[in-house]
């Protein structure tokens, strides 16, 4: 008896080592304040604005081994950069104003207008959709940051462009072509599908009463029910930040049942790929089991995703559950983001880098990419709301509902 | 409606039928007493040890530095094996001091044949997920369940097998093939719940 009460202690311990290992492997999450957040995304903008050429434009890829600046450019990644810097202005930081300032006249400088709508156009490509819908939740923050109302044509103009690519089914083509002035057959895209439906939203919200929201009301219902299977993405539903963004904006319409069950479905998704980040490591052998970290961009997204749907689950009582699991994954991703990001001392390891364009950045191996730096201060903006309504609720307010940004 | 489902969870889990597969041919013989007595306190040990667990559910989440949804993935691993070894391996009784022995309640009745390891992150991952007092209610039935069913599996596998002088024959030495059979159906029902937790760990915030 003693040889087999042995051996089924040793099997135990074996599938416990196993299971730890493989399956559930302690998630780590870095402590983030406010302070913390503000002071990473402080950091963040200074890269995007010291990355800022005298035209506007940014430092699209660059290698810190090396110094150099990786040519190439991509005019959707033009207008998340330029976004977010408004974001951050609307969060309070008015001095980003003049760069994100600049980063919108290059966008100006090349729309094209046809019909009754304008679009985001270099001269000699298509119209994409997704650019113009990042150039319009641009101005929808920068309007929200200072209050002006000088481009609020350009954004129902930029609107009617979303409703001249809306197919019946709410889906969106993702090209026009100004040569022919119509719209290119048949492509779509897996982002610009959710970019689209925020830029709906965000008309509405600012201007009710226009009728915006009946194109968003068809945007969600195909983002919702189709568009996952449409893109291919069998596993959906796709981690859509874009969407999340959408739905966080339409949470007082009301959302319909539907649009409740996708939400509930994509934070289950963020909030998954929320765990499986804190599980990674360095050291092996989890860096073998599950790969390398998610680069800046990639895992940026996630914390857009994360907090805006905690925004939504704040006030829609058919999500309330959801509430408090997405403020603790919004605190872990902020977190994991924040302890990532390279600071001043760090340049000192890399000596042909520009230590401008280290500080404040997310690298994925030697290289960051701008968006790298736009999603992740996105996130960090977004996860202030979400600690200091939790720190409040904790420090005895009676509610963690709180008006968000 | 989420008790009486914990308690189905928490029979599958526990699988009465295999645990008393693997006792009964041990306790061929004995007085229904000495049956009574040691079932009774093994149960009552591994149910202790598990609602233990299950009350202090959080802070074994902490102390692992998981989430619940991360854990409920790990149990449904755990789970889905210790089903399919269930299902497909037929239990190999514990036959050595079961007849009164003084520790016999405890190794082997409560462990390892009770407290088990499906029990054990059952016992943590439902009560984090579904509330301490449902899972405590579950667990106490499923082992309830195994120390009857121990106690008159074995009881009828004694009067199948048994010889004339009341001793058991060497056939006693196998399980009752009722309990063995629906052993194996609680087996695959664990592998299919264990999946079940494995995705909706995966599917969860």
């Amino acid at each position: 008896m003693r040889r087999r009460l042995s051996l089924t202690c040793a099997a135990w311990v074996a599938l416990a080592a196993v299971v730890r290992v493989g399956a559930v492997p302690a998630e780590r999450c870095p402590t983030v304040d406010v302070a913390g957040l503000r002071s990473s995304a402080e950091a963040a903008a200074a890269w995007i604005e010291a990355a800022q050429a005298d035209d506007g434009t940014y430092v699209y890829e660059y290698d810190r081994g090396t110094g150099e600046v990786i040519a190439g450019y991509n005019v959707v990644r033009h207008a998340g950069v330029t976004m977010s810097l408004y974001q951050y202005a609307a969060a309070g930081n008015d001095a980003i104003l003049p760069a994100a300032d600049r980063g919108l006249d290059w966008m100006l400088e090349r729309l094209v207008r046809q019909r009754d709508f304008a679009a985001f156009a270099p001269p000699g490509e298509d119209a994409k959709l997704g650019a113009s819908a990042l150039l319009l939740a641009g101005l929808a923050y920068r309007r929200d940051a200072t209050g002006d109302t000088l481009y609020d044509d350009l954004m129902r103009e930029v609107g009617r462009f979303f409703l001249a690519l809306q197919r019946d089914d709410g889906g969106f083509l993702a090209y026009w072509d100004p040569d022919v002035a119509a719209p290119v057959p048949e492509l779509t895209s897996l982002y610009s599908t959710g970019e689209a439906f925020f830029g709906l939203a965000m008309l509405h919200n600012r201007f009710p009463g226009e009728g915006w929201d009946v194109a968003t009301r068809r945007a969600a219902h195909y983002v919702a029910t189709d568009r996952d299977e449409d893109e291919g993405q069998r596993l959906g539903p796709w981690a859509d930040q874009w969407s999340a963004y959408a739905l966080d904006e339409m949470k007082t319409w009301p959302l319909t049942d539907t649009d409740v069950a996708y939400a509930r479905r994509l934070a289950a998704r963020f909030g998954f790929y929320t765990r499986g980040e804190a599980q990674k490591r360095e050291s092996w052998p989890q860096r073998h089991i599950r790969l390398e970290p998610a680069r800046g961009a990639g895992f940026g997204t996630v914390v857009e995703g994360v907090t805006s749907l905690w925004r939504l689950a704040a006030v829609e009582p058919r999500l309330a559950d959801l509430e408090a699991p997405l403020a603790e994954r919004a605190r872990c991703s902020a977190g994991i983001t924040a302890s990532r990001q390279l600071d001043a001392t760090d340049a000192v390891r890399w000596p042909a880098a520009d230590p401008a364009l280290i500080d404040g950045a997310w690298y994925d191996g030697d290289r960051t990419r701008m968006d790298d730096q736009q999603h992740a201060l996105s996130g960090l903006i977004r996860t202030e709301a979400v600690l200091t309504a939790v720190d409040a609720f904790a420090a005895g307010a009676s509610s963690p509902v709180m008006e968000h940004s | 409606m989420n008790t009486l489902r914990l308690i189905v969870f928490l029979l599958a889990v526990a699988n009465p039928f295999h645990s008393a597969a693997l006792l009964a041919p041990g306790l061929l013989g004995s007085e229904r007493g000495t049956r009574l007595r040691v079932v009774g306190i093994g149960a009552a040990v591994a149910a202790a040890v598990a609602i233990v667990l299950a009350l202090v559910a959080d802070d074994v989440l902490d102390a692992l530095d998981v989430t619940s949804p991360t854990f409920r993935l790990g149990a449904g691993v755990v789970i889905a094996a210790t089903g399919v070894r269930s299902a497909l391996i037929a239990p190999k009784p514990w036959a050595e001091g079961l007849r009164g022995g003084r520790l016999s309640m405890l190794v082997p009745v409560a462990f390892p044949v009770l407290f088990t390891p499906e029990l054990a992150v059952a016992s943590v991952s439902y009560s984090a997920d579904r509330g301490t007092g449902a899972t405590v209610v579950a667990i106490a039935v499923a082992l309830a369940v195994f120390a009857g069913l121990a106690v008159t599996g074995a009881g009828w596998s004694a009067s199948a097998v048994a010889t004339p002088d009341g001793s058991a024959s060497p056939g006693a030495r196998r399980a009752d093939p009722w309990l063995g059979a629906a052993g194996r159906v609680m087996g695959a029902l664990a592998v299919v719940l264990g999946i079940a937790l494995v995705v909706d760990g995966i599917f969860d915030v």
